[in-house]
């Protein structure tokens, strides 16, 4: 057991623990801009389909991507969450970081 | 670094681990198998009979199974699975927000059809109604919109390693065989197409993996042909005769995770088998009919909203929870993989995080299976304590009123350490005539039919004329039960 840190009911906040940065139903191009969330330095994205995926469709799953961009002499990395091009499954993705 | 408020604190690595600004993953509860496990394949016109070991030696069929949490009111869940043994397949095929409370998780996996995967539900805590998961001492944390982030009542999601997952291009490369004018001849669909990923952490029993694969297809085979049979030396000339053979097996892609090591497996399991035959002859004499013959055969079944009752009612138990909770199965007529190209994140934690128990508590074999702490025994003669479910419904003879029912379910409550065992009856007024009620929840217990164990018929008499009256139907059941008096 390390002497330093945070301990709460028994849980140690030395470990890996993610946070729900950003959340929601993909309806369209979204972007989340990492430099709105400074204390944040690791970044994962999930989706998760909601409802029976049609395979009969040919449904896609969303994908997403990271990019940098300037804006005013300033630099922000951007993620970019693209809905699928194909099928009408909803989605919910979940920006975890830590 | 901007003014913030709120509680902030970094861990050892230098990462933040809890920040006021953002709310926790945190585990709420095991999901329960809501379903049998099932290998639907195709039962319709011309079928092709295929056996439970063919499943398994020609079609690579996995396990189709059904988990259901409901008490959860959340817009946002993410199921986590723990297999049954190293190296399982296992693909999360569905997941459903039935209504406001209820969510619904399809699932395949590899192995018996005991081997069924334990499913977990993770949610955002800030998506929760407060007052169900804020704790009454300890630390709760809030946003800057008073939504609660935090409580040490629940453990927040802590996560081993993730690591991003494709699946192969294709799904078979090597030799299937052929099949001709046969209704019991099977083409080998074992798929042989794999691919490994190596994390950070070790995969263990206690470890709980989330990734729902984006990869599906399938494998097709089909021939036919026609032509001229002789009539014999006894009948003139000859007959035109034409046959078409075609069979399938729909795929879904699945991750395994070999214990002691950091190697993930990407692989194939079948959700959606079949095959049909059909062979059409002519009249002997008779010629110039064989576009006749090859106009009249089936051609290949488009499934649809009635799938469910063309796989032969494998699916029906996916059914009751609504249509729009079925698998989506596909009948392949070529060789083909859709979305091997969109990579997906698995993530890694482990139950002993959460307090979770290894072993699912309960010495006796549950229904349905997860933490049942209770026995259930059916015994019919009622000299023995019995424990079960029963529906009763009375009709009076040439009565056009519906049968009316009451649902009787008797249950023992074993001994603990400080309290005996205990007996009791609880009679549920149930005026619905059909018995398609299948739990129910009454003063916190909530109570499960089980499988179909007896039934009795007893004709019942006036007791003053003895004049006969009507019949009493009795079906009794196995009963599960979770929670306690």
């Amino acid at each position: 057991m390390p002497d330093y840190g945070l301990e709460i009911n028994g849980f140690s906040f030395n470990y890996g623990v993610y946070s729900v940065i950003e959340k929601g139903v993909l309806s369209g191009v979204t972007t989340i801009t990492k430099e709105a969330h400074p204390d944040i330095r690791l970044w994962q994205v999930f989706f998760v389909p909601v409802g029976v995926r049609d395979i009969n469709a040919r449904e896609l799953r969303p994908t997403s991507s990271e990019s940098t961009v300037q804006n005013a002499g300033e630099t922000y990395n951007i993620i970019t969450l693209v809905p699928p091009s194909v099928g009408t499954t909803s989605y919910l993705y979940f920006i975890l970081g830590r | 670094m901007p003014e913030r408020w709120g509680i902030k604190t970094t861990s050892d690595d230098g990462y933040i681990n809890l920040h006021s600004d953002y709310s926790s993953m945190v585990y709420y509860a095991e999901m329960l198998q809501n379903t049998n496990s099932v290998r639907p394949v195709y039962t319709g016109d011309n079928y092709v009979p295929i056996s439970e070991t063919q499943k398994t030696t020609f079609y690579d069929m996995g396990w189709v199974v059904q988990f259901k949490l409901t008490n959860i009111n959340t817009e946002f869940l993410l199921p986590f699975y723990l297999p049954a043994f190293s190296g399982q397949q296992i693909g999360i095929l569905d997941v459903i927000r039935k209504d406001a409370t209820t969510w619904l998780v399809n699932l395949i996996y590899s192995g018996n059809e005991t081997n069924t995967p334990r499913v977990f539900a993770f949610a955002p805590l800030n998506a929760m109604p407060r007052p169900v998961m804020e704790g009454r001492w300890g630390l709760n944390v809030f946003d800057q919109n008073n939504r609660l982030v935090f409580t040490d009542n629940k453990q927040p999601l802590r996560v081993d390693d993730v690591l991003l997952i494709t699946h192969p291009s294709t799904i078979k490369t090597g030799a299937r065989g052929t099949c001709g004018n046969s209704k019991s001849c099977h083409i080998n669909f074992t798929s042989d197409q794999t691919a490994t990923y190596t994390g950070t952490a070790t995969n263990s029993s206690t470890k709980l993996y989330h990734i729902v694969p984006s990869a599906y297809g399938g494998l097709a085979y089909k021939d036919s042909d026609s032509g001229r049979g002789d009539c014999g030396l006894l009948e003139l000339g000859r007959y035109e005769y034409a046959w078409v053979y075609q069979s399938w097996a729909s795929f879904r892609g699945t991750v395994g995770h070999i214990w002691g090591t950091r190697n993930h497996t990407v692989d194939w399991l079948s959700d959606f088998a079949g095959g049909y035959h059909q062979f059409k002859k002519g009249s002997c004499g008779l010629s110039g009919i064989l576009g006749f013959i090859l106009g009249g055969l089936l051609t290949l079944v488009t499934l649809g909203a009635g799938l469910v009752f063309l796989v032969g009612g494998a699916l029906v138990g996916f059914a009751l929870a609504g249509v729009d909770s079925v698998p989506s199965l596909k009948a392949y007529d070529a060789d083909e993989t859709i979305d091997t190209n969109t990579a997906s994140n698995l993530i890694i934690t482990d139950l002993k995080y959460y307090n979770i128990s290894e072993e699912i508590e309960t010495e006796f074999e549950p229904y349905p299976p997860g933490p049942v702490p209770l026995e259930y025994v059916y015994s019919n003669t009622f000299e023995e304590t019995p424990v079960y479910w029963s529906f009763r419904r009375f009709r009076p003879e040439n009565s056009t009123l519906p049968f009316f029912g009451t649902l009787e379910i008797y249950a023992v409550y074993p001994a603990t350490e400080t309290t005996p065992s205990t007996t009791g009856m609880v009679r549920i007024e149930d005026f619905s005539s059909d018995n398609t009620i299948e739990s129910v929840t009454f003063q916190g217990v909530t109570y499960y039919r089980g499988n179909f164990v007896d039934e009795s018929l007893i004709n019942v008499y006036d007791p003053v004329t003895n004049v006969f009256i009507g019949i009493d139907y009795t079906a009794y059941y196995e009963l599960g039960i979770i929670g306690t008096p």
